[in-house]
């Protein structure tokens, strides 16, 4: 287990790297450029931009850029919004998708698990039936439609005062985009708890541990649900590092100042700079959160060898 | 059960803690908050073409003349008067004594010179405003091949600390208005230094160790310091080649150098406007304060000023609505038109200094992209006056834009520059349109190609435009067209490099005068992206450039302008209207065509 | 199908959750899929059976045509007028129809687009095993680990100028539908295919390999069976299932991920509407100081149903295709 841990680790350097030149690549040859602007430009002004970001030539690019992140950490200047670098871009907005992202998964993950155990419990029963289609409501329509009827709903009359809309940093401001942000996941992770949970109830050990006459909640909520959560550990991995990145639609309705929104506006404006370093950071926490759920997989049931399973 | 119970706790408590570190909210409520346009994409004069960006940089900012507060006329500022010359080609600036960077220093004129020479070696956006100016682009294109022409011998000098004096080409009667734009502002070099970046770095880090031996540190000398100090350097160069370098670099004056964009960030950014900027949060907020060295600061009302960063129409109206906000200087008019039909008197509509426009391509083939770039229909007169006649401009401000806007037969927005008088265009006429269209041989459309309408596809109106216009089109002249709608990026790029047959744009004025318009479609313009040429305009341009009497220019100018409106390069579809929502208590906003607002005399009087 | 959805026979024997299995609950059960599939069915047809109107120019139906009298008048719903009217008075329900017409085609498209790619890479890993298959897998790593958006907006933005040039060298342009409007609609199928196909590549490289070390198929190989029969024969078979039940699933994300292109403005081209740009008009046309409800309404309810009976008739056949149910059953 250490050794294939440290090999794993090994292997994340190298993996960003592939991804960075990767993503550089799809970049570069996309057509539009980072430095067009609302009226032509002299073609001089271009070039001085161009040097002054260092982005005249792909090998220039790939020569200094790659370097000083390297030597200084350092993913140089945005060429959208221009007085600021990629780090300080990153260092303001990580933080609050991480804290919105962070509400969002616990209420995904309490809710989703608790809803799924029951409806697995009570299976076929009303509860069943409706979670599983409400859940399924969550998905079904478009995250802006959802998220903007929250938003409607926050400036109710009745609700004035309470959630101030289309700003950050008081603890309420998270309850509402917390919320649209945690309907997918939570959907997702309804269905897998219960079906999971309906195989566990299945097996052996739950019928020998109600044939010892445990009771019927001590057996549920102790021993099956920890036996039950690993499907949604491997689901966890993946949609941790997407929501703890932050959502662009959620960010945009709300008006939260989070990291989701770049992904779609460096793109959008070509901003390669800023799109590989949001693209690092994404990947990161993937990989990053990929590795936790495979040594949580160990914790969760020491039976599993994660040496066996592929990256 | 007890520890199935401390995971939610747990849970919360890290929320709690990532809110914390993500971040703390609003702090205090400033005297005035408001949301700008947009968010700002950059405070830096030479790259600055957005007007949520001007619109910041009046209230930090000043230059040798600034609008009034009240009239929006250039008025004395940083200058306290100024000197013409008989032929109207020197113009002597004499600055205000007590006029203080936020620093303490005093401006001087050769912080205007910094300023507008940052402008040739580092070209911008505007920088062709400056070829008024006598040898500017001489020395903007010498400096680009590394041979830059003497720096004196542009027709910029101070003649003292406190006196300017500039040199013109042609009597420009606007200068005022053009010194009062941004781009003319100038800057304080000693606070950008430390961000300062050089070009010819080995050579540049040589230097610096070179005068840490004298007790001098490279990081904190102004371009003036160090080119002092490069013959004693050169001196003890051992690198014959190395030498060379740097004789040449002090015998034209030039360390190539750029700055890195943060000098405009706060703590470093050092300002002469009525404000400071204190405080800039990325995508949050940004917090003026009313500067203590300002020389008019008695004048200024309000001690603080927050622009809220928010970027989402439905949640700054809600933002709005809340009291959060005092002002939103920009709203949609997709939302301005049903709070119009509400009659809400707090929304602000007036004429604004810009024309929503369909453009044609002229030229006598289409690009290759197009019909394989066969022979172009637009190209022919007579086929862009019927399709200009054929639009019912009406059915569009009614039942798309809806704010009450003109419908445009002209180019330049009438009524929106004093004195300037503009005459009719092409009426709505479809007989007319479509006999003219069988005149050209194209009876009922038969024999057009479809051609594309080319619009950005984030923008909703002009979604909807395009779809009246190929609906109208095909009714009333039986033309099929196409619509192509392209991300924003790559319609730009098609439009810039005239690789299109219709498109739908727009252009905004810079400054109050008609040639921020007429200038577009000069054959040689940049900007002319229908690429139509016509040697009357042209020559009628070049006349009112060297004309000095104001009144006898502008009606040169609306020659020019009738011609652009006759022969339709371009068809004018509305003229736009500026919306905003203002509560009642803020005083000292007006209503003006270029959307100008002077912070200075802003003022908050609530009950 | 409704013996095929009854569930884990196993499960029959829960002794947790109350009484057993009752007959009702079966009915209920397979009526999920039934119930989702039906409705569906509905969708589909609907949107399908009215394309001849809402297509066309000339009807009083057409999908583009605008009332002008209406807009002002009377845009809401009514008898007459079904769905109500948009802002520029066209026809809601003539556009939801169609909308939905082009939405299930890039949802059925893209998964197509998927299945073939994914299969294909995953076959090809599978069945090659060695060097082939570690670096189809690190290449599918690699996407995997980029952010769909980013992938998505990518391709759609440089795929566009290419394949509009390709249709309108092939075909030249006809009236009614324009080579642009149709290089846009394969540039969507396309773009998000090509993000679509991943998990599909995993799952069938997962399977092969699983049923590459099964008995019978070293029994076939010893037999001297050709490795093209075997693979036929015998290992496609057992795919058909799970490609099946990811396609299925694929729809609804495809269908959710062109309504998010939509909402960026990058979707699909006006004047032709797709669910996701009638719902995000929808959003626009809602605020507190006005309420065209209409607008948001419909493309969303038939979006929500549309994904809703997707959604249940794709885990009806999970079900029905799990492979421990059909071992259960043996």
């Amino acid at each position: 287990m250490p050794r294939i841990l440290l090999y794993r680790l090994l292997q994340l350097p190298l993996i960003l790297a592939v991804i960075y030149v990767t993503t550089f690549i799809l970049v570069w040859v996309a057509p539009g450029d980072p430095f067009s602007g609302e009226r032509a430009v002299d073609p001089v002004v271009e070039q001085t931009l161009r040097e002054k970001y260092r982005a005249g030539s792909a090998v220039q690019f790939l020569t200094y850029y790659p370097y000083s992140i390297l030597t200084r950490g350092d993913f140089g200047p945005s060429m959208l919004y221009k007085e600021w670098s990629v780090n300080d871009i990153v260092k303001s907005s990580l933080p609050v998708s991480i804290a919105l992202g962070v509400f969002a998964l616990a209420i995904a993950v309490l809710i989703g698990v608790g809803v799924g155990t029951l409806a697995a419990v009570y299976r076929d029963g009303v509860l069943d039936w409706s979670s599983l289609s409400i859940s399924l409501i969550g998905i079904s329509l478009p995250s802006f439609v959802t998220a903007a009827l929250l938003l409607l709903l926050s400036s109710a009359p009745s609700m004035q005062g309470f959630f101030a809309v289309g700003s950050w940093g008081r603890p309420m401001d998270v309850v509402l985009p917390g919320l649209a942000l945690s309907l997918a996941p939570m959907a997702y992770i309804v269905r897998l708890t219960r079906a999971s949970m309906l195989d566990v109830l299945g097996s052996d050990f739950v019928r020998t541990a109600r044939a010892k006459g445990l009771s019927k909640s001590v057996v549920v909520w102790k021993h099956c649900l920890k036996n039950a959560f690993v499907p949604v550990l491997s689901y966890l991995g993946p949609a941790a590092a997407v929501t703890l990145t932050g959502s662009f639609v959620v960010e945009k309705v709300f008006n939260i100042p989070g990291l989701g929104q770049h992904f779609v506006n460096s793109v959008l404006n070509r901003d390669q700079t800023l799109i590989l370093g949001v693209v690092m950071v994404y990947s990161l926490f993937l990989l990053v959160f990929n590795l936790l759920v495979d040594v949580a997989y160990v914790l969760v049931d020491p039976r599993i060898d994660i040496s066996a399973k592929g990256t | 059960m007890l520890r199935l119970a401390s995971i939610p706790v747990g849970l919360m408590l890290l929320v709690l803690a990532a809110l914390f570190w993500s971040g703390s909210g609003a702090t205090r409520k400033a005297d005035f908050s408001f949301i700008n346009r947009g968010d700002i994409i950059t405070l830096d004069l030479n790259l600055m073409s957005y007007q949520q960006d001007f619109r910041l940089t009046y209230a930090i900012r000043e230059g040798l003349y600034s609008p009034d507060p009240v009239t929006y006329a250039p008025v004395p500022a940083g200058a306290e008067r100024h000197e013409l010359s008989p032929d109207g080609r020197v113009w002597t600036f004499h600055l205000r004594k007590d006029a203080k960077w936020s620093n303490g220093d005093p401006v001087t004129a050769h912080d205007y010179i910094f300023s507008w020479r940052r402008f040739f070696e580092e070209p911008g956006e505007y920088t062709y405003l400056f070829y008024y100016i006598k040898n500017a682009k001489a020395y903007e294109d010498s400096y680009a091949k590394g041979e830059p022409i003497d720096i004196s011998t542009v027709g910029m000098q101070a003649v003292d600390d406190h006196t300017l004096r500039v040199t013109l080409n042609d009597p420009v009667t606007f200068l005022l208005d053009l010194v009062a734009f941004p781009p003319f502002y100038p800057r304080h070099e000693r606070s950008m230094v430390p961000f300062r970046e050089f070009s010819q770095r080995e050579i540049m880090s040589l230097a610096s160790d070179f005068l840490a031996k004298n007790n001098k540190q490279i990081e904190t000398m102004t371009q003036g310091e160090i080119l002092a100090e490069l013959p004693a350097f050169a001196a003890q160069l051992t690198s014959a080649e190395a030498q060379a370098e740097v004789e040449k670099m002090f015998r034209h004056g030039m360390i190539k150098h750029t700055y890195r964009n943060e000098y405009t960030r706060p703590p470093a950014v050092v300002t002469n406007g009525p404000f400071n900027l204190t405080q800039w949060e990325f995508k949050r907020r940004l917090w003026l304060e009313k500067s203590q060295t300002y020389w008019d600061r008695d004048a200024v009302k309000l001690d603080t000023v927050e622009m809220i960063v928010n970027e989402n129409v439905l949640s700054q109206f809600l933002q709005y609505e809340a009291g959060t906000v005092d002002w939103l200087a920009d709203v949609p008019t997709d939302l301005a038109s049903d709070l119009r039909a509400r009659d809400r008197t707090d929304l602000r509509a007036s004429k604004a200094f810009g024309t929503a426009f369909l453009t044609f391509m002229c030229r006598e083939e289409l690009p290759r992209s197009i019909n394989a770039g066969k022979k172009n229909p637009l190209a022919d007169i007579r086929v862009r006056q019927a399709l200009a006649m054929a639009i019912d401009k009406k059915f569009i401000t009614e039942n798309v834009t809806r704010m009450g806007e003109e419908v445009a037969t002209t180019y330049f927005p009438p009524g929106t520059l004093p004195g300037f008088e503009v005459l009719p265009g092409l009426p709505f006429d479809i007989p007319r349109a479509q006999a003219l269209l069988a005149e050209a041989g194209y009876p009922n459309g038969k024999g057009l190609p479809s051609l594309p309408i080319l619009y950005n596809s984030e923008n909703p109106i002009r979604a909807r435009i395009a779809q009246v216009l190929k609906e109208q089109w095909k009714k009333n002249l039986g033309v099929e067209t196409e619509i192509q709608s392209l991300e924003v990026k790559i319609y730009r790029n098609r439009v810039t490099e005239k690789d299109y047959a219709i498109a739908l744009v727009a252009w905004y004025g810079d400054y109050p005068d008609v040639s921020t318009f007429t200038d577009k479609y000069l054959s040689t313009s940049l900007q002319n992206d229908a690429d139509w040429k016509n040697a009357e305009f042209d020559r009628l341009c070049d006349l009112a450039t060297k004309e000095g009497d104001a009144a006898k220019r502008l009606a040169i100018l609306q020659k020019a302008e009738a011609l652009i409106d006759t022969e339709v390069p371009i068809v004018p579809l509305y003229h736009y209207v500026n919306c905003s929502l203002r509560r009642d208590y803020v005083k000292g906003i007006q209503e003006n065509p270029r959307n100008l607002t002077v912070f200075k005399g802003v003022s908050v009087e609530r009950e | 199908m409704s013996e095929a959805a009854v569930g884990y026979e196993r499960d029959s024997t829960i002794p947790l959750g109350g009484p057993p299995e009752t007959m009702a609950a079966r009915i209920l059960r397979s009526g999920r899929m039934t119930l989702g599939g039906g409705l569906l069915l509905l969708i589909v047809l609907a949107c399908l059976l009215s394309m001849p109107w809402t297509l066309s120019e000339s009807s009083g139906f057409g999908y583009g045509k605008q009332y002008e009298t209406k807009v002002r008048a009377e845009p809401e719903p009514t008898a007459v007028g079904l769905f109500g009217y948009d802002v520029l008075g066209r026809s809601l329900v003539a556009r939801c129809l169609l909308g939905g017409t082009i939405s299930l085609a890039v949802g059925v498209a893209a998964a197509l687009i998927a299945v073939v790619l994914g299969v294909t890479v995953g076959l090809i890993a599978g069945y090659a095993g060695g060097w082939i298959d570690s670096t189809l897998m690190r290449i599918v790593d690699i996407l995997y680990g980029l952010p769909y958006i980013l992938l998505v907006i990518l391709f759609k933005i440089a795929l566009e100028d290419p394949i509009t040039s390709l249709i309108a060298m092939m075909q030249g342009s006809s009236p009614s539908f324009s080579a642009g409007q149709a290089a846009n609609l394969i540039v969507m199928f396309l773009a998000i295919g090509l993000v679509s196909w991943l998990t599909m590549a995993r799952v069938v490289r997962g399977q092969v390999l699983s049923i590459r070390s099964m008995p019978y198929i070293e029994a076939c190989r010893s037999m001297g069976l050709p490795t093209t029969r075997i693979f036929i024969q015998h290992v496609l078979p057992n795919l058909v299932g799970p490609i099946t039940v990811y396609a299925t699933l694929t729809v609804p994300s495809a269908i959710l991920q062109e309504s998010f292109l939509s909402f960026l403005g990058v979707g699909v081209r006006p004047p032709l509407p797709t669910w996701g740009s009638l719902a995000s008009e929808g959003i626009t046309a809602l605020s507190p100081v006005k309420v065209y409800w209409w607008m948001l309404l419909f493309p969303c309810l038939l979006l929500m149903f549309t994904l809703l009976c997707l959604n249940f008739v794709g885990d009806g056949l999970r079900d029905l295709f799990d492979p421990k149910r059909e071992a259960s059953k043996v």
